[in-house]
């Protein structure tokens, strides 16, 4: 039986259908994994699903007024929890038969959980808010209640964040552990009574064949142990004998506490780790190996037995408490555990880029601001070769953008951390506004805006800016970027001028701006490459600075105080002001930029030095504004908001 | 089989002595221990209740599954409440009447299973599953729509409009396909299908049907249509409940017996049928169908032995056993009386009744007629279309003053009061308040539905989607109140008090304008009897007795059909000879004197030989016949008395 659909209206942030703002959402078979920022829903369908289901911690989870949804300055009276299973075994159609939907090739399970707020005036007169609830099943929740039995056949199994593993564990009355056992199938019959067996010359003393026996036996060689029989006698006959009144003789018996069924025994087991077979003396571990040990123990019991519920796993932060490598085993092994025909069905939410980066890209969800965006095939623009290539090259620092609400896609270093820098400085911190930017290196651009282009409607509410160059050398560069061998064998255009007369400067930029569409746009660079435009565009002498400091930085490997660091720029400044004579902004941005251009100096040094110069210029947002290519700061305003208007040059001076 | 559970002697010894159960017959032990599929034929008074109850104490000890069940399927409500009030005795057993199990009726599980989950397959909204609701709209909108057709049958019927409601209120979905079919289906060839009323018949079914409009019987055809239709509620079904029950097997009919055959009769199940086959036999006017086909398909097991009546009884009415041949073994503790065939001319068939009161109240201990009822009973007790020239033709030849139980049918109340007293009633049969809450339920969405849809907006389609109405507007819990008030068994209700409570039932609804026939249901009636509530059925029973007067002693004799008594005891019983088709007693003279057995005669005359052995099967103590004189010869007498019966020519 696997959960396929869940649609929740008006529940938390979820809101009507009549505006869209509901959630329908298709689960796949095995893992799946929920990641988002915070408050984009994850904990809500995690809740959704324990509501309708319940689980087999019998947590009880209460609805509460702050449930229903709120909008418009008015709360939603009702809200409803849809969920549909769909591949149900013989066995499973035969225990849920009264509350199946039939449909014409298979039977589905439908379960729809109504809440109503009505409000009620309590004995004193106060008026009230109560909720009431319906749980039914059948099309349109039209069946059979929910009750009784039948409810504990669909019990979830929810793992919550920050869990105490250790404790829950732990020996005593009720335990999880006690639970797990009592249901794995390999307990059978340990229930039943046992004598010892004879003993058989020759052999070892064979214990009784069930726990149960066991238990009855220890029980018996313990009070009849001499040691305990003493203290017996003594209690008996020094003490109690003297308190006793009349014929009636008072005396005592020992026993072991609880009732030797099979639940007393499993509820004095612990599980505990052991790291090494051979190490038998028990230590203390970290809450990380507790909670792995704790994970394994809850799937063994759900793959291994259908009567404990339905075979689904919610795990919530299943990263708490482990570090990154532990987290890469955990999701290896729940992708593992829901391979193939695997029953179980595990959905795990995530707030870490590490577990999100190891899962399967096919099964994720993105959620925003209440919106689930399934980036399984078919449902995005993402090729079969994209979810290859993503499979390969998504690590746990660009997994930084299934967590943002604004994405920068970048080729390079330079832009990557120059950008952060002009973003902040124009009151637009990227950290501020959940703005994650992601280094793709040199490759693969368009293969992660996909990730947000979506064949479906379910459009993340994420606004993706590819940053790009335009990569048309100016005709000022032609001294030190010659033409390639077929370039010249073929005589095509390479230049600015060229590519102008040739009218193909459009096309151009038509196939970089190809893959736009959905919430992904591409910003090109003016005229050739990010830092090309910077120089134009008027941080010229900045960049003479950085690029000269830089290149000291090259040439030794000591430390610079920052007095000497000022001398370098100063110096710096100074050569730009002198170059400046006579030569247009063209052939001055042309020069700056040559040592980066012919990888004299690191472009990703170059980039830092420039972003802390400019970060200790303390450059307002107005004053930075002007110097900056216009494609970076419509890129910044796309996916943070817009800068107010600039101010008409020269009419208030 | 798919379960290997065994039943061993020491199993059924713990149940008997748990039950307190007199278990020293060795067909009720091997009953109890079979573990494969088989019939259970049980003679008359022997116990099988008690016996199936202690069986499925047995299985529900050993029972080995959370989510499969055992399935009992019961033809009456009243069976299915026997069978929980023994198993509701203790908390082992009570487990049997909650998930996975089932315990009901035929109606329930079809409806539960198959019917109601296909019909939401189908998005066909369900407004009512109910004969008389049917029947009123099915005849009115004949009426309205083929005025004609309404006309002919009606002409047909002899000018007769109760009868010929009765055919339109009987058109009811048959099997898989979903035909047609109406009472008169097999006893005439009107009307025709392809006949102009004949296509107006089907097209007032068929408006209904979209409408969500039901007979109980359609259910079945559902349920047939689903089983064809959803291939994988069968073996689903099979899954669920590995052991089936069914119980008083005899009364089960042709579509139910289709069903449970296709579903159960497999080698996944143990499907076992408890019942007296040599009783199966169906309602009088439609005897269309008698069930024969039905049965004896699988291996068969006897319940010989009967508590009810003794040896000298169990003699007589033996040779009777038609379908399933039996020797019954009697109760060695009840007194052999001398049972009498009493033969009459037409002067004295109203000494019957009277000879066999002085006959009671001689041979049977008043202790016993006092508790136990005495009866004359017949085949047919109303004079029908065919019997004006015959004598005798029904129980009414008998006796001065029988009433049809047909003119005393409980009908549907017609005003919100009578749903309200049909509630007061129910609950102090049944004291517990769902039924009575579901009576004012339904009283108020008969309210909603006289209203003009402009004014109440869309009356709710069903219970459920009322209380989703209520719920919503939060006012479920005044709707509660409102309820208690009036069933409320220990406040009676009161004219005076009446128009506040109708007040508050309109705020509820929000009914703001009813309409002029609204107001009228709402009324307060004297004439409906405020606590005439115990139904026009016991009444009718009261006025069909006849009060025997001797020197010193008043006994009272119970007149009724042969089918009325399905089941009872009685303490004195006299079969009295009445016709269909053929006199009845007549017809089966050769097997009273002992010529021929039952199971030799004629198919055309087993309906007959099934009947009268109902009927002579009831007494514990004394026996009787009542047969006319022009169907008797003095050698038949003779036959009669050397069989053993007391001959007393009148």
């Amino acid at each position: 039986m696997q959960l396929a659909q869940l649609q929740v209206e008006n529940f938390r942030l979820f809101g009507s259908r009549a505006e869209q703002k509901h959630l329908d959402l298709r689960i796949g078979k095995g893992l799946t994994v929920l990641v988002g920022e915070n408050d984009s829903g994850k904990t809500a369908i995690i809740d959704a699903l324990r509501l309708v289901l319940g689980t087999t911690s019998q947590d009880f989870l209460r609805i509460g007024d702050d449930d229903f949804h709120k909008a418009n300055g008015s709360t939603a009276k009702d809200f409803s929890i849809y969920c549909r299973f769909e591949n149900l075994t013989a066995d499973e159609a035969a225990r849920f038969l009264e509350w199946l939907s039939f449909e014409d090739k298979r039977p589905v399970l439908e379960l729809t959980l109504r809440a109503f707020r009505v409000s009620r005036r309590n004995r004193s007169g106060a008026e009230i808010q109560v909720v009431e609830v319906t749980n039914r099943s059948g099309p349109d929740g039209q069946g059979k209640p929910l009750e009784g039995d039948i409810r504990s056949f669909l019990r979830l199994t929810y793992l919550k964040p920050l869990r105490d593993a250790e404790s829950e564990m732990r020996a005593g009355k009720g335990s999880r552990l006690s639970q797990l056992l009592m249901h794995h199938p390999r307990l059978a019959g340990q229930n039943e009574p046992s004598e010892l067996p004879p003993a058989e010359a020759g052999k070892p003393a064979q214990p009784p064949p069930t726990l149960r026996g066991i238990m009855a036996t220890a029980e018996t060689w313990i009070k009849e142990s001499p040691a305990v029989n003493e203290a017996k006698k003594q209690l008996n006959q020094d003490y109690l004998s003297h308190l006793s009144v009349g014929s009636e003789k008072l005396s005592g018996q020992i026993t072991i506490g609880q009732s030797a069924d099979l639940k007393g025994i499993l509820e004095k087991l612990e599980l505990w780790l052991a790291p090494d077979a051979a190490v038998l003396d028990r230590t203390r571990h970290g809450l990380g190996f507790n909670n792995l040990l704790f994970m394994a123990a809850e799937l063994l019991l759900l793959s291994e037995s259908a009567e404990t519920g339905v075979p689904l796993l919610l795990i919530e932060e299943p990263e708490a408490h482990l570090h990154p490598q532990l987290q890469l085993r955990l999701m290896e092994f729940l992708e593992m555990k829901t391979a193939g025909d695997a029953p179980v069905q595990v959905i795990v939410s995530t707030h870490s880029p590490n577990l999100s980066s190891k899962a399967d890209i096919q099964n994720l969800i993105l959620m925003a601001k209440g919106r689930a965006s399934p980036l399984s095939s078919n449902h995005t623009k993402l090729t079969a070769g994209d979810y290859r290539f993503l499979r390969r090259f998504l690590d746990a620092t660009k997994a930084n953008l299934f967590f943002a609400r604004g994405v920068v896609l970048v080729e390079g270093d330079a832009e990557n951390l120059l950008l952060l820098a002009h973003a902040k400085i124009l009151g637009r911190s990227f950290t501020q506004y959940g703005v994650s930017i992601v280094n793709v290196g040199s490759r693969g651009l368009f293969r992660y805006a996909r990730i947000f282009q979506r064949n479906d409607a379910a459009q993340p509410p994420i606004k993706v800016a590819c940053i790009s160059d335009r990569d048309i050398p100016p005709d000022e560069a032609k001294d030190y970027v010659p033409k390639t061998k077929r370039q010249l064998e073929q005589n095509l255009p390479k230049y600015e001028s060229e590519l102008q007369a040739a009218g193909k400067v459009a096309d151009h930029m038509n196939s970089l701006r190809q893959y736009d569409g959905g919430v992904v746009k591409t910003f090109v660079s003016e005229r050739w490459t990010f830092e090309y435009d910077l120089a134009l565009s008027g941080l010229g002498s900045e960049l003479h600075q950085a690029i000269s400091f830089a290149k000291k930085l090259k040439n030794s490997d000591r430390a610079f105080s920052d007095a000497e660091r000022g001398e370098v720029f100063a110096a710096a400044a100074e050569e730009y002001v002198q170059w400046s004579q006579g030569l247009s902004a063209a052939a001055m941005a042309t020069r700056v930029y040559q040592p980066l251009f012919e990888e004299d100096v690191s472009k990703a040094v170059t980039a830092q030095v420039l972003a802390e110069l400019l970060e200790g210029q303390k450059l307002t947002p107005e004053a930075i504004r002007p110097k900056l290519p216009p494609y970076i700061v419509a890129a910044i305003e796309y996916v943070t908001e817009p800068l107010p208007p600039l101010q008409p040059h020269g009419n208030a001076a | 089989m798919a379960t290997p559970l065994e039943i061993t002697d020491a199993d059924v010894a713990l149940v008997a002595q748990e039950l307190q159960l007199d278990l020293a017959d060795p067909q009720a032990v091997a009953v109890l221990k079979e573990v494969t599929s088989c019939d259970v034929q049980a003679g008359p008074g022997s116990g099988k209740t008690t016996i199936l109850t202690a069986k499925l104490a047995i299985l529900a000890k050993k029972w080995p599954y959370r989510d499969r069940g055992i399935c009992v399927l019961s033809h009456t409500n009243v069976a299915r409440r026997e069978i929980e009030h023994k198993l509701g005795r203790s908390a082992h057993l009570r487990m049997l009447l909650g998930y996975p199990h089932f315990i009901g009726t035929f109606q329930t599980f079809v409806d539960q299973f198959l019917a109601v989950p296909f019909l939401r397959k189908e998005r066909v909204e369900v407004t009512a599953v109910d004969d008389d609701r049917f029947g009123e709209r099915a005849w009115a909108m004949l009426r309205k729509n083929s005025w004609k057709a309404a006309f002919a049958i009606q002409k047909f019927c002899g000018n007769d409009g109760v009868r010929a409601q009765s055919i339109v209120a009987s058109l009811t979905l048959d099997g898989a396909h979903m035909g047609v079919v109406h009472s008169m289906q097999n006893a005439s060839r009107f009307p025709r299908p392809d006949s102009a009323t004949g296509q107006a018949l089907i097209a007032v079914k068929q408006a209904l049907r979209a409408e969500g409009c039901f007979r109980y019987d359609d259910m079945f055809a559902f349920a047939e249509a689903c089983l064809f239709k959803v291939p994988y509620v069968a073996p689903a079904l099979r899954r669920r409940f590995p052991w089936v029950f069914v119980d008083e097997l005899q009364d089960t009919k042709a579509a139910q017996d289709r069903i449970v055959e296709q579903v159960f009769a497999t080698n996944d199940c143990v499907f076992q049928r408890f019942g007296d086959k040599n009783q199966a036999i169906f309602d009088f006017e439609a005897d269309s169908d008698d069930g024969q086909s039905l049965f004896g398909r699988r291996k068969t097991l006897f319940l010989n032995r009967t508590h009810r009546f003794g040896q000298s009884v169990a003699n007589l009415v033996s040779p009777l056993t038609a379908v399933e041949p039996q020797q019954l073994i009697g109760n060695p503790q009840r007194p052999n009386c001398q049972h009498a065939a009493m033969v009459f001319g037409r002067a004295s068939v109203r000494s019957v009744v009277p000879l066999f009161g002085d006959l009671v109240v001689q041979r049977v201990p008043a202790a016993v007629w006092k508790e136990d009822p005495v009866c004359v009973v017949a085949s047919r007790v109303n004079p029908g279309h065919h019997t004006k020239d015959r004598f005798p033709a029904c129980l009414g030849d008998y006796v001065d003053g029988y009433v049809s139980p047909n003119a005393a049918k409980p009908t549907r109340p017609d005003s919100f009061l009578g749903y309200v007293i049909e509630g007061r009633s129910k609950w102090a049969e049944e004291g517990t308040g769902a039924n009575p809450y579901n009576s004012v339920l339904s009283g108020v969405l008969c309210l909603l539905r006289r209203g003009d849809a402009a004014d109440v907006g869309v009356a709710p389609k069903n219970k459920a989607e009322f209380h989703q109405v209520l719920l919503q507007n939060d006012r479920l819990a005044a709707f509660q109140r409102l309820c208690w008030g009036v069933l409320n068994p220990v406040v009676a209700l009161n004219a005076g008090a009446w128009p506040s409570r109708i007040k508050e039932l309109l705020a509820i609804l929000d009914l703001t304008k009813p309409t002029q026939e609204m107001l009228q249901f709402l009324e307060w009636a004297d004439s409906a009897g405020t606590d005439a509530g115990n139904g026009m059925k016991s009444a009718s029973k009261a006025q069909n007795t006849y009060q025997h007067r001797t020197k010193d002693a008043l006994l009272p004799i119970r007149l009724d059909s042969i089918h009325g008594v399905k089941g009872e005891t009685h303490a004195a019983t006299l079969v009295v000879e009445t016709f269909g088709r053929q006199h009845d007693l007549q017809q089966l003279l050769s097997v009273f004197t002992g010529q021929t057995h039952g199971s030799l005669l004629k198919d055309s005359l087993r309906g007959h030989c099934k009947r009268v052995y109902v009927g002579m099967t009831r007494p514990s103590h004394l026996l009787c016949l009542g047969i006319s004189a022009e169907h008797i010869n003095d050698a038949e007498m003779a036959a009669l008395a050397a069989n053993g019966w007391e001959v007393i020519r009148l």
